[in-house]
């Protein structure tokens, strides 16, 4: 099995030699989406408002 | 078009198009405009699986959808690096491929800014269902509407274009505060984060519609 060593961190990027080769490894800014349960009750809460409004 | 009820396979629509910021607006409009009409919207955005070979991931794609758009909109020199994406022809070549030589039914819609531009620099999609839309969301939702009319099998007729660009504009002014009161930056907020958006603002507004 090869050992992953790292040999320099940047601020975005860093080199790590695995089994002998360098390899570049870039970070990758990972954006997660939101719980399906927040974006169902945000879309139920708006509905319910304009209902309110169109009844007030 | 199906005859019989429409399948899983039936509603599903393979998009293709550029993924920038520019050509969000269009992408938002034509994302509304399937689900409105009762179709999936599939593409290789919803699945972020950074090991997944983007090649085997497209193939997939393609494979479960019995329909598919594709925006050539996009052909010109990308300013960044002066050269032509191909991956949009590429895509649409492979769909062909696989309506032309694979086991199941596919149909195919091409958009592009002005109708004819396609004969400048890629005229053996000659007689194809090719449909302009001036880079307009208004013009891609009736176009992507009426096309997909032609499509719904046994299903009912679909609402109209200018229902559709209506409930649109309803959802665009609904967006910022759905995405304040889910705690989305509109600047981080996903493809999957709007797919969900859409998919329950149009149940929602059904639902309200129904109601007596």
């Amino acid at each position: 099995m090869s050992k992953v060593r790292i040999r320099s961190k940047k601020s975005n990027s860093f080199t790590a030699v695995i089994g002998g080769v360098e390899v570049e490894i870039f970070r990758m800014r990972v954006r997660t989406s939101v719980p399906r349960n927040q974006i169902r009750q945000a879309v139920a809460r708006v509905f319910a408002e304009k209902e309110k409004a169109i009844k007030a | 078009v199906p005859s019989k009820s429409p399948t899983r396979y039936d509603k599903q629509v393979f998009i293709n198009c550029p993924f920038d910021d520019d050509y969000w607006p269009l992408l938002k409009a034509l994302l509304f405009t399937i689900r409105a009409c009762g179709f999936d919207p599939r593409c290789a955005r919803e699945r972020d699986d950074g090991g997944e070979v983007r090649m085997e991931k497209i193939i997939t794609l393609i494979s479960e959808c019995r329909l598919g758009v594709h925006d050539l909109s996009r052909k010109g020199a990308d300013p960044a690096h002066g050269l032509a994406r191909f991956n949009m022809p590429f895509e649409l070549g492979i769909f062909l491929g696989a309506a032309r030589f694979g086991k199941r039914a596919k149909r195919l819609l091409i958009l592009a800014t002005e109708r004819f531009d396609y004969q400048k620099f890629i005229s053996d999609i000659a007689g194809q269902d090719i449909r302009s839309h001036g880079d307009e969301e208004s013009r891609l939702i009736s176009q992507v509407r009426d096309w997909l009319n032609t499509q719904r099998g046994a299903d009912r007729l679909l609402p109209g274009g200018r229902m559709i660009r209506r409930l649109y504009e309803e959802f665009q002014n609904d967006a910022p505060k759905l995405l304040s009161i889910a705690l989305i930056a509109e600047d981080e907020a996903t493809y999957s984060d709007w797919i969900s958006l859409i998919q329950d603002w149009v149940e929602q507004k059904t639902t309200v519609s129904k109601k007596p």
